[in-house]
């Protein structure tokens, strides 16, 4: 029992810490998954400004190639020297834009123009075309170009945002700048679509507070620009924010913000990488979301060894520590009342099972000793009455104590059971009391030889093994008793087993026959023997009883047969029925 | 942030005592001999980090030299001032300032307190002025192409004019206290109008939308030479 329950003690452990697991592991998963997220984003954050910073060189190189063109640096060479008039500066330049780059759009171009080295436009393709004249001095991208350097700078347009890169263009000497050429890129969804397809995260462009595209829907958005005001902070120490969450659409989202490069810095100009926020994982989530592969990838192996193994084990203490002890007990109980044996060796059951053996040794010591109180005349099973009539002629024989007592006390038919299956007799019956003989008196001494009391050489019928009556059965156990002054029946002669024998004999008889003759003489002898008249007893009427006390006690203890001992009680001849083990 | 100084030093306390009883005794002699200055003229050169000393108010990814000729860079756009300084502020003008191709013909304007700066926008696209770091002064207003808004600047400090449509087309604004406020040429370089007093005085760096460094000299040498570094660790883009 002691393993067995430090077992089930180990197994609801066990059980508890795989619960406190299942409930905390999602937790901390949970939180590694954020900060995986959050990471992830910040990689995603740094892929972006580098395809920025690649795409935006792509273009100033693309810009610095167009500005060698010879139509283009001869026009703004005339243009820089005040020659040549506006209008035909403007259709050439204009021209030779149209030719470099016949369909901007496909290009993802916006806008692609030319400064003579004053700023002044001199023509532009995309946007404004028909537009020349106006200075773009001011232009950071376009000054600093006109100074010398190809360079890049993000810009507002109506609402827009876009990307400018500006290269010097040079005169045919090659030896001063006399303008600049420029190319404008949208900033809007297809970029958006683009970096979404690199990066595998959603995209957000932002300008003034307002998202301008993306690849979510801008409604969604709303508290975008509030949530990155929250972390100008950081966008000032770090050039970023940190890993923020925001809802969208009824759906929570992680977000890193970064500016744009150039003066939309200025305007609120920012890029936003989303993802969508894992759901908040616990032990169900986590259940739902296990695939067919997660099952596969399981130590199906181990995992089963060890439930098998916490099986087995188990089983085992439990075979150990109950089950077969148990067994014990059951065997030694029913040896116990098989009359095996006396009492139960309380030795051989460990624990608990030790005292019940214990227990029911007391018993059967505390209803032993109750058990001669308890006893009941067979006569008055079979008849008060007829009994004595025909029993109390009968001499009493000697005691029988011993084997039968015990069984008597095991197998012992209700007094009352008996005494409905042995209806009184109307003569020629000796009554016969049936009872336990107390476990003091279970060592009784051998059987005297019919022989002797009654002059036949019948053997003396064997004696089943001396044990232990169980006290409660034993109380039960009817015996033979045979009242005192009770009228005899009628007259036996003097020769009754002889007699008797021979009326019910005729040929061999079977074993049950020989039984109940020597029962039937040593009845007659112990009658005899105390001074009992024997006259009017006889062998019929006593088999016959014994017949149907035997098939009470068959069918009561499904036993082969019932043996029956006569004893002396009181100073008169009784008798005593008990099961015959098979 | 690191600062070398040649002619001028941070004195301890005790000295200045010393240089109180040496200014004494030079006052004296000074009212004996009319040829002994009171104050120096001071000039100087500040080196400011990679991207504050661009001229470019917003830099981009990539600002690389065409290879064939020279390139030629803006001015900082710094401004040196001496804050305390004793002297008198310039006087309250009018100052015009025209927008053309989304720049002012003036960059920096420095002024005295109570001047009032006219924006004329020449550009064909309107532009909304406002002083960011203070609303208050100059409210964001449209000014439509062709169209001029009075600004009057009344107590010391600076402000920057910006339009909200193109934040690099700027106005800085030098509302001096005092008539030392030097605006940092190309290369570093700047001198103060007038001569300085003897004596320690703060010297404050402001570039690009805030001061990026401040320390305190003393004008008691005959040098006059400055050298100031700026740390690289101050917010260019503001």
């Amino acid at each position: 029992m002691f393993l067995n329950k430090l077992w089930f003690i180990l197994v609801a452990l066990t059980a508890g810490v795989s619960l406190t697991v299942a409930f905390l592991a999602p937790q901390s998963a949970g939180r590694q998954l954020k900060q995986a997220e959050a990471s992830g984003l910040d990689r995603a954050q740094y892929a972006a400004d580098e395809m920025l910073k690649g795409d935006t060189r792509k273009w100033i190189d693309y810009a610095a190639g167009l500005s060698r063109d010879a139509k283009i640096t001869e026009a703004l060479e005339n243009a820089s020297r005040g020659a040549g008039e506006e209008r035909m500066l403007h259709e050439s330049v204009r021209g030779a834009l149209g030719a470099l780059l016949p369909d901007p759009a496909a290009a993802g171009i916006a806008l692609l123009g030319a400064v003579d080295i004053n700023g002044k436009v001199i023509a532009r393709i995309g946007q404004k075309e028909n537009e020349s004249g106006d200075s773009m001095i001011g232009i950071e991208v376009v000054g600093d170009a006109l100074r010398g350097f190809m360079t890049d700078g993000m810009l507002s347009d109506d609402g827009k945002l876009m990307r400018l890169a500006a290269a010097p263009v040079l005169s045919k000497a090659r030896d001063r700048i006399v303008g600049a050429l420029f190319v404008g890129l949208a900033v809007g969804e297809p970029l958006a679509q683009r970096w979404k397809q690199n990066l595998g995260v959603d995209i957000a462009f932002l300008l003034g507070g307002e998202v301008i595209s993306g690849t979510l829907p801008g409604t969604a958005l709303g508290s975008l620009a509030d949530k990155i005001a929250a972390h100008e902070v950081e966008i000032r120490s770090n050039g970023r924010t940190l890993a923020f969450e925001v809802p969208v659409g009824g759906e929570n989202f992680v977000a890193v913000a970064a500016p744009f490069v150039g003066e939309v810095r200025a305007q609120g100009g920012y890029y936003v990488l989303l993802q969508k926020r894992q759901v908040t994982l616990n032990a169900i989530e986590l259940l739902k979301n296990v695939a067919t592969n997660d099952l596969k990838e399981l130590p199906w192996g181990p995992l089963s060894l060890a439930i098998v193994g916490m099986l087995v084990i188990g089983l085992v203490l439990q075979a150990r520590e109950i089950e077969g002890p148990l067994k014990r007990l059951r065997d030694d109980l029913q040896r116990l009342a098989r009359g095996d044996v006396q009492k139960i060796d309380d030795g051989r059951h460990p624990g608990r099972f030790g005292g019940i053996a214990r227990d029911i040794n007391a018993s059967i010591e505390r209803f032993g000793g109750h058990a001669a109180g308890d006893r009941r005349d067979l006569n008055q099973m079979l008849g008060d009455d007829a009994g004595r009539e025909r029993v109390s002629s009968l001499p009493p024989l000697p005691p029988l104590g011993g084997p039968s007592a015990s069984w008597g006390g095991q197998a012992g038919v209700p007094s009352g059971m008996l005494g409905a299956n042995m209806p009184h007799q109307a003569g020629g019956m000796p009554s016969m009391g049936m009872g336990a003989v107390p476990a003091a008196n279970l060592k009784s001494p051998a059987l005297p030889s019919l022989q002797n009391t009654m002059g036949q050489s019948a053997p003396v019928p064997r004696m089943a093994p001396p044990i232990a009556a169980p006290p409660s059965v034993a109380a039960a156990s009817p015996r033979m008793a045979i009242p005192p002054g009770a009228p005899p029946a009628r007259e036996m002669d003097d020769q009754p087993t002889k007699d008797m024998v021979r009326e019910k004999g005729g040929g061999a008889p079977d074993a049950w026959e020989t039984h109940v003759r020597e029962v039937f003489a040593e009845y007659v002898a112990t009658r005899a023997r105390c001074g009992e008249p024997t006259a009017g007893l006889a062998l019929d009427k006593f088999r016959e009883k014994l017949e149907v006390n035997r098939k009470a006690i068959v069918d009561k203890y499904n036993c082969p047969s019932a043996r029956f001992t006569v004893y002396v009680k009181d100073g008169k001849a009784a008798l005593k029925a008990s099961p015959l083990k098979a | 942030m690191t600062m070398e100084s040649v002619g001028f030093s941070r004195v301890p306390a005790a000295s200045r005592w010393i240089a109180l009883a040496v200014g004494l005794v030079s006052l004296g002699v000074g009212f004996g001999s009319p040829s002994v200055s009171w104050a120096d003229a001071v000039a100087g050169r500040v080196e400011l980090p990679r991207q504050l000393a661009s001229g470019r108010r917003f830099n981009g990814y990539w600002r690389v030299e065409n290879g064939t000729v020279p390139v030629k860079d803006l001015p900082s756009g710094a401004v040196v001032v001496l804050e305390g300084a004793a002297g008198a502020a310039p006087e309250a003008k009018t100052y015009a300032v025209k927008i053309n191709g989304y720049a002012p013909d003036k960059a920096i304007l420095i002024v005295g307190p109570g001047s009032v700066v006219e924006i004329t926008n020449e550009d064909r696209v309107p532009h909304d002025f406002s002083t960011p770091s203070d609303t208050n002064l100059m409210p964001i207003e449209r000014l439509s192409p062709g169209k001029m808004r009075r600004q009057k600047f009344a107590t010391a400090g600076i402000f920057e004019i910006r339009s909200a449509q193109h934040p690099a087309t700027s106005i800085t604004v030098v509302v001096a206290g005092n008539p030392h406020v030097a605006a940092v040429e190309a290369g570093g370089a700047f001198k103060f109008p007038n001569d300085v007093a003897k004596g320690p005085v703060k010297l404050k760096v402001w570039a690009k939308g805030s001061y990026v460094h401040e320390e305190t000299i003393d004008v008691s040498s005959s040098s006059k030479t400055l050298r100031i570094e700026v740390s690289a660790q101050v917010d260019a883009a503001k």
